[in-house]
């Protein structure tokens, strides 16, 4: 066969480039630690790597949510049982008072405590979350949901009004679970039957305990049947409180498992991204090896060849 | 004849000999060369009585070694190759631009929608407010970014053109000069062929063959015709024809090859004429992919605006008004074709359902006898109608159209590309961070007085047009069902079934009594409800793109699986086209390459040669001085 001088040149120059970009990409593949440095080194694999990292990016959106309800959920916990220790302590002094051995003046005591009480109980009803929004007022955040003062239920009678709203804030916890972070003050105060059929709010049953006190005129059978009333009202605003506290509980609690699972799906994830795109360093190291000594018989090569010449000899 | 003059003979072609291995090894890289040998023969014998005496040598050309089939085949492969080098080249910025995950366009979608989430988490917090409207600007920017950078490349492939089209225009210049060259030469050389001139115009087709794909036809007068595409004259004979690089009718940011005809009017040339070559591979890179990738691009930022501002529209902002518009993204604009007669202006939109709907093609819309045709140019699907409109929404490509003014004529065309500047024009259209509509404008509710088990969901918005939205309404519970605002038919009762009325959907479940009110009004003062920012946030994995099969990530995913697939299928067939060259151009060199000890060998035999001639010439002058010496 007939070769031209041209031809050894040309061809061992262009088998020694071959080699070196080969080189050259495993070499930007072992610096980087990407198996995919472009979309076109794997098409399919560039493409799935963005949609796995944008569930890995909501899973780990869920798992800042449940952060947040978890901390929402503490705080309205707090309140609540704080408000559960103060209707232990309002059974109490129900009971001091309701003492038929006390005198009038004896059983005040009691009610100057239960006013104080009272006002407790509206400052846990008004209270407000970490941005200043009422955390009982539903979705009106700016609206104080509970105003009246003791004194205007006792002479004006009637129930405290409710300003906010019966919205109930939730928080996307998983793909599927919106899981509820507020509850509305009426669920919490109010709505608690008065063992009559009728129903009425935390507020009036003690207004109505401390009015019954305060009136000289209110002894004897009556002021004990006042007090009997009170006792079953505060004792089914305290279940109520615990109802609404055991739910909180329940949804802790589920946050706790997807808190969980979000976690180990964070796991795979990286799992997944980690398959997709990173390097074998074994694979690579050993490639690079065999690629280097296959440029370097290539050099060797082409250096001995080129010489060959019979010019040399003339 | 003598003797000397056989001497002579030999000498003088022993010389010839040399001269032309000389040259070919002076020319052993010369690019295009192809190597020379002599054609010798016998001089003609002269009968004597002893019978026929050899006269000497004499030289009868000196030939090229030279196969047109091999060099057609190389010229075959070279423009092969160049295409899918410059191809290459082209995609491999749009691969690379892609290839940082980091920097595209998914961080910056996530990150828009962990504010949205952030929003729904502290739904009346100024800051989370804000922090989602700069994850948004980001968002916007991000988009202008990748759509910047296409269209600079698109920039890129601009001048590409320009600066092709000069070059082509150079070699078909040089092409006709030398045809009228080797012309001349061979009508003054005794029919001997002008074997350097050829080599000269071979490599310069082989180097405009580069450029763009070219056929040759030779003449028997020996030039060379030269075309383009599927018969576009170049070079006849010594006249060429003169491209021109144009701003195209349809898109004036674009620039393509025309032809100068005659009259000096350019004609501008359809692209499926420019094939092969670099020029060849830039026009193709910038059909396919180019315009691909930025309209789907274009279209996955159109989705996302259209998505979302639908959704904000349905909410309440911090302020107690309705949303308006969260994103603006232009309107594609019909461009009306160069060689329009009628006085038609067509104006388009996206249909309600356009982020369905839309594809990435672009489209033409061609009126004629009354009848409008629409055409998706990715398939050449076409629908028809009796108006601009009809057709539209017969077709029901995510675009409306409308004839605003004049009337169409006969063979009138306009080009629509609906998502081709969706990308550079996405933008957030609301400033105030209270403005973010975060909250649902209704609300629903259940009287404190009801005795009945029935609990209300808080509603959500169908439809935020509907005028009695806002509207307070009532559902009153009686024997057998309830009443609307405690009047009219009675409706029987499902638990869990959707009530929909005046734009708002509820929710009633459970058993309510008799008596029992449930009433939906205006959320006023709602600060603290996120229920549009939860909706707005399941945006982020609903299918509302491709007819309902993708996501906005999904969608984007696609355009660098198939901008990565098309740069390895341009690499993989581009190696296959290099490999095609190399074997072809060395089939070639077997034949008509230099080889230097081929040359060494043959300097030795034509110096031995030309000893011998000298020796033979001096033992013919000796005989002579012999002859001299005996008649002495």
């Amino acid at each position: 066969m007939r070769v031209s001088t041209n031809m050894l040149f040309d061809s061992g120059v262009a088998s020694m480039n071959r080699q070196l970009a080969d080189l050259v990409q495993l070499q930007q593949q072992i610096a980087s630690g990407r198996r995919v440095l472009t979309p076109s080194d794997d098409p399919v694999a560039a493409a799935r790597v963005l949609e796995v990292q944008q569930s890995a990016d909501v899973m780990a959106q869920f798992r800042l949510n449940h952060d947040h309800a978890r901390a929402t959920l503490s705080l309205e916990e707090t309140q609540l049982d704080s408000a559960t220790e103060l209707l232990v302590r309002t059974k109490e002094l129900a009971l001091t008072a309701g003492n038929g051995t006390l005198t009038f003046a004896q059983r005040q005591a009691a009610a100057v405590e239960l006013r104080a009480r009272y006002d407790q109980l509206m400052g846990i009803a008004n209270s407000t979350d970490g941005t200043g929004q009422f955390m009982f007022a539903g979705y009106q955040g700016a609206t104080r949901p509970f105003s009246r003062t003791i004194d205007d239920l006792i002479t004006n009678g009637g129930d405290v009004a409710y300003a906010g709203d019966e919205g109930q804030r939730r928080v996307q916890a998983s793909a599927t679970r919106y899981i509820e972070v507020t509850d509305p003050g009426t669920e919490v105060f109010m709505g608690i039957g008065d063992g009559d059929g009728g129903s009425q709010s935390i507020f009036k049953t003690i207004a109505d305990l401390v009015g019954a006190i305060e009136d000289p005129s209110n002894t004897g059978s009556a002021f004990s049947a006042d007090i009997t009333a009170a006792l079953g009202n505060i004792d089914r605003g305290h279940e109520n409180i615990l109802r609404v506290r055991s739910a909180i509980g329940s949804r802790m609690n589920e946050l706790d498992s997807l808190t969980t699972t979000a976690d180990d799906m964070a796991v795979q994830y990286a799992q997944a991204l980690s398959n997709l795109q990173d390097l074998d360093y074994a694979q690579a190291l050993s490639d690079l090896t065999r690629k280097q000594a296959n440029l370097e018989a290539a050099q060797k090569s082409f250096a001995q060849t080129s010489q060959l010449s019979l010019f040399s000899y003339l | 004849m003598s003797t000397l003059s056989i001497g002579i003979s030999g000498l003088t072609a022993a010389n010839i000999g040399l001269a032309t291995t000389s040259h070919n090894i002076a020319n052993a890289s010369t690019p295009g060369y192809n190597r020379q040998v002599l054609v010798q023969a016998t001089n003609l014998p002269v009968l004597t009585g002893a019978g026929f005496i050899g006269q000497g040598t004499q030289i009868e050309t000196v030939r090229r070694i030279y196969d047109q089939f091999l060099s057609r085949q190389v010229l075959s492969a070279q423009a092969g190759a160049s295409e899918m080098d410059s191809y290459l080249a082209q995609i491999q910025q749009v691969d690379n631009l892609l290839a940082d995950a980091s920097s595209g366009v998914s961080p910056a979608l996530s990150s828009f929608f962990a504010g949205v989430q952030e929003v729904s988490s502290y739904p009346s917090s100024i800051p989370a407010r804000q922090a989602m409207l700069s994850a948004s600007e980001s968002l916007v920017a991000r988009f202008q970014a990748l759509d910047q950078r296409l269209t600079e490349i698109g920039d890129g492939i601009n001048s590409r053109v320009m600066s092709e089209v000069t070059l082509i225009n150079s070699y078909s210049s040089q092409i006709a000069e030398l045809n009228q060259a080797i012309l001349v030469s061979r009508a003054g050389g005794f029919g001997q062929e002008p074997n350097d001139l050829l080599d000269q115009r071979d490599q310069l087709i082989a180097e405009l063959n580069k450029s763009v794909r070219v056929s040759t036809v030779e003449q028997g007068d020996g030039s060379l015709n030269v075309f383009i595409g599927n018969g576009q004259p170049l070079v006849v004979g010594n006249q060429r024809y003169t491209l021109k690089a144009i701003e195209s009718a349809a898109d004036p940011r674009r620039i393509v090859v025309g032809m100068a005809a005659s009259s000096g009017h350019v004609i501008e040339l359809p692209e499926s004429q420019i094939v092969g070559g670099t020029l060849g591979g830039l026009v193709a890179f910038r059909g396919e992919s180019l315009d691909n990738a930025q309209n789907a691009l274009g279209r996955v930022a159109i989705a996302l605006a259209l998505g979302v501002n639908e959704q904000h529209q349905r909410g309440m902002d911090l302020n107690g008004a309705l949303g308006g518009a969260y994103f603006n993204v232009a309107a594609p604009v019909p461009v009306p074709g160069d060689g329009n007669t009628g006085t038609a202006v067509i104006g388009a939109g996206f249909s309600a359902t356009a982020a369905r709907d839309l594809t990435t093609s672009d489209y033409r819309l061609s009126y004629s006898g009354g009848v409008y045709t629409l055409t998706r140019l990715s398939d050449d699907t076409s629908w028809t109608g009796a108006s601009a409109a009809a057709v539209a929404a017969t077709a029901a490509q995510g675009f409306d159209l409308t004839l605003n003014a004049g009337a169409p004529a006969n063979g009138d065309s306009f080009l629509i590309q609906p998502t081709r500047t969706g990308a550079q024009s996405i933008a957030v259209a609301i400033s105030d961070p209270r403005a973010v509509a975060a909250a649902a404008p209704i609300l629903a509710s259940g009287a404190q007085a009801n005795t009945g088990t029935g609990s209300v969901s808080p509603g959500v918005v169908l439809d935020a047009t509907d005028a009695a939205l806002l509207t307070t309404t009532t559902i009153n519970f009686v024997a057998g069902g309830y009443q609307v605002n405690g009047a009219g038919p009675v409706i029987p009762y499902t638990s869990g079934a959707n009530i929909d009325l005046n734009g708002w959907r509820i929710v009633i479940s459970g058993t309510p009594a008799a008596g029992d009110v449930f009433t939906v009004a205006a959320n006023t003062g709602g600060i603290a409800d996120n229920r549009n920012a939860m909706l707005l946030g399941a945006l982020q994995t609903a299918s509302t793109m491709a007819g309902g099969t993708a996501g906005y990530q999904s969608a984007y995913a696609q355009i660098v699986s198939e901008v990565g697939n098309k740069t390895r299928q341009v690499e993989t067939i581009g190696e296959a086209q290099a490999n095609l060259v190399t074997q072809a151009a060395a089939q070639r060199e077997r034949v008509s390459g230099v080889n230097l000890d081929e040359e060494a060998a043959n300097l030795l035999r034509y110096q031995q040669a030309y000893q011998a001639s000298a020796k033979v010439i001096q033992i013919a002058g000796s005989l002579f001085d012999d002859l001299l010496a005996v008649l002495n």
